[in-house]
């Protein structure tokens, strides 16, 4: 009897093989390379919200980590995460530097740089990616200055926050 | 806010996630069958989870296993199914004797794919340069708290219907696992793919 139902409930949950992940979460890294004076920044996020984000903007599909891939994937993801994505370094406005991106698993990791970063006493973000998209996106940001790591979790309901060094 | 805390928040936050809705129908339907006094078996049934979460939390360390996700999530509504139907064929009464003891691998089961999806998709957003220990340990501690809270808003529905509205207890079972059993069967049409 119990073998029969086990049968039942493959056969009926095959179907959600399909279904996509419920974690909106983007983790985004910022370290301090005091040696080049700048900061390295890391941008991981799912590629499937990614693809979604840059549709939602109007942009084409991306079709990112396939033969498909749109040949200015780059330029359209480097648009998206700049427009998202700001920072302030000792309360003064610079500028993100898209260098390129990486396939992580279900992630994409896109990577930029701010140059000209001789001390950090005090940085402030605005992240907003995805969350116009996902009730629920999380949006971590992990600042590593001289081995202090610092951490700060955006979301729909505060987009802003700030660290001292 | 120190890295522990992110992660329990964002743990704590994905269980209680409302458009997450698969692991608290899970919850739901594994609480069904029980009343507040038998607060022992439910706490053996949570710490089943825990150990769940624990074994692959430790797998993942040590990157021995990076199980595709297509089967993980294909196994979840699974169990929230398989879990309704035994609630509801079973006996009643066996289910609060102490030799039935299928729900505890299947809370354990459970525990076990949900924390290989939680480390799968912690390593991807870490990137693979990074220890996942710390994270995904506050997230499961995370994940434990919110799983808490549920049970115990599903024990105070039960009290109600027992105790204020009189309803039988086998009632109850049978009409919160045919609610769970449902949307399990909702979450598997949903994501037909062929």
């Amino acid at each position: 009897m119990l073998r029969y139902l086990f049968y039942i409930v493959i056969l009926i949950g095959w179907p959600a093989l399909a279904q996509a992940h419920v974690f909106y979460i983007s983790i985004t890294k910022v370290k301090w390379n005091a040696q080049h004076e700048r900061l390295d920044i890391s941008v991981r996020i799912f590629t499937d919200n990614l693809e979604e984000a840059v549709a939602e903007e109007g942009g084409p599909i991306l079709k990112l980590w396939t033969d498909k891939e749109h040949t200015e994937s780059d330029r359209f993801i480097a648009d998206y995460l700049k427009s998202r994505l700001h920072f302030r370094v000792n309360e003064k406005e610079v500028n993100l530097e898209y260098l390129g991106k990486a396939d992580a698993l279900d992630a994409t990791a896109c990577f930029f740089q701010i140059r000209g970063i001789k001390d950090v006493k005090k940085m402030d973000v605005g992240n907003s990616i995805l969350i116009d998209l996902y009730d629920t996106q999380a949006n971590v940001v992990r600042f590593e200055v001289k081995e202090e790591k610092k951490f700060i979790n955006l979301n729909k309901k505060s987009t802003r926050g700030a660290v001292d060094f | 806010m120190s890295e522990f805390e992110i992660y329990l928040q964002l743990g704590f936050n994905h269980i209680a996630d409302l458009n997450a809705y698969d692991h608290i129908v899970f919850i739901i339907a594994l609480c069904a069958v029980y009343q507040l006094r038998q607060w022992r078996m439910i706490l053996m049934l949570v710490t089943a989870f825990t150990i769940g979460h624990s074994i692959t939390l430790a797998l993942a360390t040590l990157s021995i296993i990076l199980v595709p996700m297509e089967l993980i999530e294909f196994l979840i509504p699974v169990t929230i199914f398989a879990t309704c139907i035994m609630n509801v064929v079973r006996p009643f009464d066996e289910h609060t004797k102490r030799k039935v003891w299928f729900n505890y691998p299947l809370a354990l089961f459970f525990g076990l794919i949900h924390g290989m999806g939680f480390s799968y998709y912690l390593r991807a957003l870490l990137g693979m340069e990074e220890s996942i220990v710390m994270p995904l340990f506050s997230f499961n501690i995370g994940l434990e708290l919110g799983q808490l809270m549920i049970v115990t808003l599903v024990l105070a529905g039960a009290a109600l219907a027992v105790q204020v509205f009189k309803a039988p207890h086998k009632s109850w079972n049978l009409f919160i696992s045919g609610v769970a059993a449902g949307v399990a069967i909702i979450l598997m049409m949903e994501t037909k793919f062929w």
